[in-house]
């Protein structure tokens, strides 16, 4: 077998080369931009002026800023607190062996992440509307005292988004930790079962 | 470097070079992925390969399809008058035409030699310095040519920034009341002792009904969309209100935008709420309006057009009549929505560029089409004596719309232009809303009572919209 040694020292460059190229184009690059930026007000690339700490001035000072910040908290505490325990919920379910009909329950379950995010919001808005929206009519149909002019869009927009993104992101979660699952050799759940353990604790191994 | 460079070319001839990169590049690939990268450089050789749109002639950039369907039609007359520069009609969605318009005006990549802007669009356009402004600056050839003065006047103020007009108005678009005549006159009310908002929801009332007898109110006397600010935008116009003065002020917390708000705060919201919310865009919108949810609401000229075309079924049901006034001599109408024609500074052929515009937004012959396809009414004053203004609408029992509207529109208001007009609108529209929770929280729908709370919102609204005017360092900014 021959040697591998590089024969010159700009060799490593060479196979290098590619990756930073493309490394400072469009991380490194556009990254130092952006920090610049945020020192300057422009009308397009050619007006620039230097403004020094008034964009974040103007920012900690804003509130929608803040209104940004606590809504995006928010949004990612309710996904994460009922995502994450509801996809491996699902994926707990869809592991029983005993379970018919698994590929179909599979399939409802992961579809939704196929549509994206814009048909979601279609089919969300379209639902909770106010007179015509499905919620609504159902909820007025059930109970005769509900509202069927409802708004959903004023006091529950957080709750109806977290809604809508679980509904779109659970079957894609769940297929990760399903995956996880199957990967968990039968020996060991055997074993498990012999010491006793029920199928919460299984479930942790 | 240079050893470097010669270490090579001595150890390798290109041509082994290159065969022994593919060949170890081939070897090492799956034959998934060599599949996949064969399918890509076929589709790139298409791409490649496909036949390119000529960029040559006369171009024009609209977002309307029937705007670019009349353009069209018109394309054989012009080109045979202008063999050497043929029209170029493109229809691009609207948020596609605007980053590609102010891409073109911000970094000098291609842009057409006309634009159709709309309204909503124009506020970035107008953000920087005048002189970066990247359409032509046409107060000069208007005042030139007298078209000043033969033009609807209120129709330049969206597209005038500092003074300067950069467009052409395409329409006047004034609003009108659209109402259910059938349900109406089936009550026996009658809409000519209309006059003021009091008068139409006094003399409306009765229809305010529970249908079914579940408690909630089926039908309201007037309806808008809640969501959408422009419709809080008709109703301050109308008033005498607004989110600018001709000098670009904010004018959020002005007194008479406080008291419509007040009424609006009592209208959309309370124990005596009078106005429903239906999203007339959208299929659901339209299906309430035809189960007659609503017995009115607000509609521009091209709304008019609009609605004939979606809910056709409805012919011969509605009527229209100018908007009731806030007081009485008060004005009758107010507007909604509008459309300008800018020559871009990046034209070749600002001559031809002008001649055509004139064309399409003021020749009588473009004017009858655009009216008869979408019932917009042109600005041009010379054009308001044409008749076909006058034919009766069978949709709208017969009545001449385009009369009646022509008739509102030299009261339609104006609309100073701002950078900020989006964000303007979006701060009064919330304040609306929160001003809604007020009235239903404190279960009034007394204006006198909501003041107070409407004059505390659009301050804040005010302070907000100031504070993001004053961090633009290319405009003068705004008054504290």
């Amino acid at each position: 077998m021959k040697s591998c040694r590089p024969h010159s020292p700009w060799t490593p460059w060479l196979f290098l080369a590619p990756f930073l190229a493309l490394f400072s184009a469009f991380i490194a690059w556009p990254l130092l931009r952006s920090l610049i930026l945020a020192f300057e007000q422009t009308f397009g690339p050619r007006t620039v002026t230097y403004v020094g700490l008034l964009n974040f001035r103007f920012m900690l000072h804003d509130p929608m800023f803040w209104v940004a910040v606590r809504n995006t908290a928010l949004f990612a505490f309710g996904t994460l607190v009922i995502q994450v325990p509801a996809a491996l919920a699902l994926a707990l379910l869809l592991n029983r062996p005993a379970l018919r009909g698994r590929a179909l329950f599979r399939l409802v379950f992961f579809s939704p992440t196929i549509v994206g995010t814009v048909f979601v919001g279609v089919i969300f808005s379209v639902l909770l509307e106010r007179r015509t929206g499905l919620v609504n009519t159902l909820l007025h149909g059930l109970i005769r005292s509900w509202n069927p002019d409802f708004a959903w869009v004023d006091g529950f927009v957080m709750p109806s988004l977290i809604l809508a993104s679980l509904w779109l992101s659970v079957g894609f979660n769940m297929a990760y930790l399903l995956a996880a699952l199957q990967n968990v050799p039968s020996d060991q759940l055997d074993a498990a079962s012999i010491d006793g353990a029920n199928a919460w604790h299984a479930s942790g191994t | 470097m240079i050893s470097f460079l010669a270490y090579w070319w001595r150890r390798f001839s290109p041509k082994t070079m290159v065969c022994h990169f593919f060949a170890e590049i081939v070897r090492s690939l799956s034959p998934g992925i060599c599949f996949v990268l064969g399918l890509g450089v076929v589709s790139a050789t298409i791409v490649a390969l496909l036949p390119v749109a000529p960029h040559d002639g006369l171009q024009i950039w609209v977002g309307d399809g029937n705007h670019a369907m009349l353009y069209r039609a018109l394309a054989p007359e012009w080109n045979r008058r202008h063999p050497d520069l043929p029209l170029r009609v493109s229809l691009i969605v609207g948020p596609a035409l605007q980053s590609r318009m102010l891409s073109g005006f911000y970094s000098g990549t291609p842009v057409a030699d006309l634009i159709e802007v709309e309204r909503g669009q124009i506020g970035q356009v107008f953000a920087g310095p005048l002189e970066d402004i990247g359409f032509a600056d046409l107060s000069d050839r208007l005042a030139q040519e007298g078209l000043l003065a033969k033009i609807n006047t209120s129709s330049f103020s969206p597209w005038t920034s500092r003074g300067h007009i950069f467009g052409l108005p395409h329409d006047v678009h004034p609003v009108m009341l659209i109402y259910r005549a059938d349900l109406v006159e089936a009550a026996g009310i009658d809409v000519g002792q209309i006059e003021t908002w009091a008068d139409y929801f006094r003399l409306m009332r009765p229809l305010l009904k529970d249908l079914d007898g579940d408690g909630y109110i089926d039908r309201y006397p007037l309806t808008v969309s809640l969501t959408n600010p422009f419709f809080s935008e008709i109703f301050l116009l109308q008033g005498g209100g607004g989110y600018f003065d001709p000098a670009g002020h904010p004018t959020l917390n002005s007194a008479t935008n406080v008291r419509i708000l007040a009424q609006l705060g009592g209208w959309y919201a309370g124990p005596d709420r009078m106005i429903g919310d239906v999203n007339m865009y959208t299929g659901s919108g339209l299906r309430q309006l035809g189960e007659g949810y609503a017995i009115a609401l607000p509609g521009a000229d091209w709304y008019l057009g609009s609605l004939s075309v979606s809910l056709p079924k409805m012919a011969g049901k509605f009527k229209i009549m100018p908007l009731p006034a806030w007081a009485k001599g008060g004005r009758r109408t107010s507007v909604n929505g509008g459309t300008m024609l800018g020559i871009t500074k990046a034209s070749k052929h600002p001559e031809a560029a002008w001649e055509l515009a004139k064309y399409l937004y003021f020749s009588p012959v473009m004017a009858r089409r655009l009216f008869e396809l979408t019932h917009i009414v042109s600005p041009m004053k010379t054009n308001w004596s044409q008749t076909y203004y006058d034919q009766p609408d069978p949709y709208y029992s017969g009545q001449p719309v385009g009369r009646m509207c022509l008739q509102q529109a030299p009261d339609v208001p104006t609309r100073p232009a701002s950078p900020y007009f989006s964000s303007a609108i979006q701060l009064v529209n919330s304040a609306l809303n929160q001003l809604m929770q007020v009235a239903d929280r404190s279960a009034t729908s007394d204006p006198a009572k909501l003041e107070p709370d409407a004059r505390r919102l659009l301050d804040q609204a005010q302070r907000d919209l100031v504070a993001q005017m004053n961090r633009n360092v290319f405009l003068a900014g705004a008054k504290p």
